[in-house]
């Protein structure tokens, strides 16, 4: 798999803390890649890291095939909102583009006019970023990260305090960004049913460890509708079910099969295994929220 | 790094402090020879007052001779010992209210990119991190250059319509008295830039540079001098005064002898190629905020 942005066993420690442990990340390119975690798991010092913010304690980050020293020299191909955005605030959103562009070589006027359109900012461009509302701060720190066409977006709790049409202008850009000019962007966030809209891999941090990646599909096939059958003797019932014609289904413990399809054959079942001598303990329908399947992986729901 | 340079360049010059800084340093610049004339002419009157109580008892009497008469219509600048445009200028240099206001602007300055985070957003595209610092110097050091001649010029101006006919003074000495003070202000901007990055707090390097212009620090290095002597066998007259930026600062008068001008020298270039260094190691090795 090719791809633009790895990480080996990257680590960081504060004294006896390690804040990321071990972490190995794989983002292809095109990828949004929602990156979960609870407050304090280590996602902002993760990307810190990438951005070049915060040193390594241990492993590696390879971008664009780049490893150690030589990675400055695609550093500048990433744009980053990490946390609060970076601004002036007795300065014009203008004048706070202008500095970046100044810095990234760019001399077009216009292109500033065309970030300040991109994000929303077009008729506020003169006013001063003290000013600005926190989502018009958000979109302009999103605006400054896109200065100099970056090919990876990192995007840490972009959402974080916007109201919900803020969050919905926000998700709106960073689709745009992804399928029209094909950025790669790793945004993290604890708000999951926002992130669910957008991502197309996740990554889950917890304490440090990032303890899952899975594409969309793979987490909506994780949580999507099931039939859930407790039974005492699983292995009796397969055959049952091989021959009903279930192909999409899985013993997930010694006492449970999940069904992925034909949602409404619950009485063909109850039928079918009675029929067999088997005993059925419990069967039901069930649907795991997102935020769910998260706090089970994270051991949420018992410590949270 | 021209474009990084460009840059802060271009934010000194959005940036309001910048403006306020040098409107007070040139408020300065006015101050010192509008408080020479009016001592001067103070004194005039006084003396005019004087003379004329003399003749009045001359008249009175008719045996006292004063010869106060004859320093009449004479102005005190126009004699041998007379004050040039140069004093002036040199005299808000090594008062250290340049350097004062220059502690202020590099903390506002190199400390508001951090505490804004902006340092964040463009980090990206800096690469080295030195290279940051050295924009950040090199703006701090063009502010310097502005404060220089904010303060040459107000000064000039204002004592060329105050006191008619006075001269500029010594055009060679004055320039490598300025080259030195240059220099000798880089190495404190050096240092305040090293502050804020080691301290990450534009309140505290400022409070720091303030004091250390206002010649606070020489109660700690009194006190050091006093340790070297007592317990490192340093000689009875050792002072490590000496060899600070401010005491250089404020002891450098213009015309000095080249054995005088290179311990100023030293320390100036020393200085900023100390601080500067390790400002740079300061701010690569620490994680950015």
């Amino acid at each position: 798999m090719n791809y633009i942005l790895k990480t080996n066993n990257l680590t960081k420690q504060y004294g006896r803390q390690k804040a990321v442990n071990c972490v190995n990340m794989n983002v292809k390119q095109g990828d949004i890649y929602g990156f979960i975690g609870r407050n304090g798991a280590g996602k902002t010092t993760f990307l810190k890291m990438i951005a070049g913010m915060a040193s390594l304690t241990d492993g590696e980050i390879e971008i664009y095939g780049k490893k150690g020293r030589d990675i400055n020299s695609v550093r500048s191909r990433i744009g980053c909102l990490i946390e609060a955005p970076g601004l002036y605030p007795n300065m014009t959103a203008y004048d706070n583009l202008k500095i970046k562009c100044i810095v990234s070589g760019i001399r077009d006027k216009s292109y500033i006019e065309n970030i300040l359109k991109l994000v929303g900012l077009e008729n506020v461009g003169r006013k001063k970023v003290k000013n600005f509302s926190l989502g018009m701060k958000q979109r302009l720190g999103i605006g400054l990260a896109l200065v100099g066409d970056p090919d990876i977006l990192l995007l840490d709790e972009p959402i974080n305090g916007l109201d919900p049409q803020g969050i919905a202008e926000v998700r709106e850009t960073i689709q745009r960004l992804n399928s029209e000019r094909n950025i790669t962007i790793i945004i993290s966030s604890h708000i999951l049913e926002e992130l669910s809209k957008i991502a197309t891999v996740y990554g889950i941090i917890h304490k440090g460890e990032l303890i899952r990646e899975l594409t969309n599909e793979e987490l909506l096939e994780e949580c999507k509708e099931r039939i859930a059958i407790t039974l005492e003797a699983p292995e009796k019932a397969v055959p049952v079910l091989d021959r009903m014609g279930f192909t999409k289904y899985k013993t997930v413990d010694s006492r449970t099969i999940e069904i992925y399809e034909r949602l409404d054959s619950i009485p063909d079942i109850i039928i079918q295994l009675s029929a067999e001598g088997i005993r059925i303990l419990s069967i039901n329908t069930k649907t795991e929220a997102i935020e769910d399947y998260f706090l089970n992986l994270t051991g949420g729901k018992h410590n949270g | 790094m021209a474009n990084l340079i460009k840059s802060e360049l271009y934010r000194l010059l959005k940036s309001r402090c910048t403006y306020v800084l040098l409107i007070i340093t040139a408020f300065f610049a006015v101050i010192n020879p509008l408080m020479y004339k009016t001592i001067d002419m103070i004194a005039m009157e006084e003396m005019e007052a004087v003379v004329a109580k003399m003749e009045e008892s001359v008249e009175d009497d008719g045996t006292l001779t004063v010869g106060f008469s004859s320093y009449g219509g004479e102005k005190w600048y126009d004699s041998e010992y007379s004050v040039t445009i140069s004093d002036f200028i040199q005299e808000n240099v090594s008062g250290a209210f340049i350097l004062l206001f220059l502690s202020i602007f590099a903390a506002l300055f190199i400390g508001g990119e951090i505490k804004h985070g902006y340092v964040k957003s463009i980090l990206t595209h800096v690469g080295n991190r030195r290279r940051l610092a050295l924009a950040n110097f090199a703006a701090v050091e063009f502010m310097l250059l502005l404060m220089f001649i904010v303060n040459f010029a107000s000064s000039t101006v204002t004592s060329l319509i105050l006191f008619d006919g006075i001269r500029f003074g010594e055009t060679g000495d004055f320039m490598i008295y300025m080259l030195v003070q240059f220099l000798l202000h880089s190495a404190f901007a050096a240092l305040i830039q090293l502050l804020v990055y080691l301290l990450r707090s534009t309140a505290f390097s400022m409070t720091i540079g303030i004091c250390l212009s206002s010649g606070m620090g020489s109660l700690i290095i009194s006190l050091l001098s006093l340790l070297a002597v007592k317990f490192l066998g340093a000689p009875s007259d050792f002072s490590l005064s000496k060899y600070t930026i401010t005491e250089n600062i404020m002891a450098l008068i213009p015309g000095a002898p080249a054995d005088e001008l290179s311990l100023p020298l030293i320390v100036g270039f020393a200085g900023t190629l100390l601080f500067f260094a390790l400002a740079c190691f300061t701010i690569e090795k620490k994680d950015i905020r």
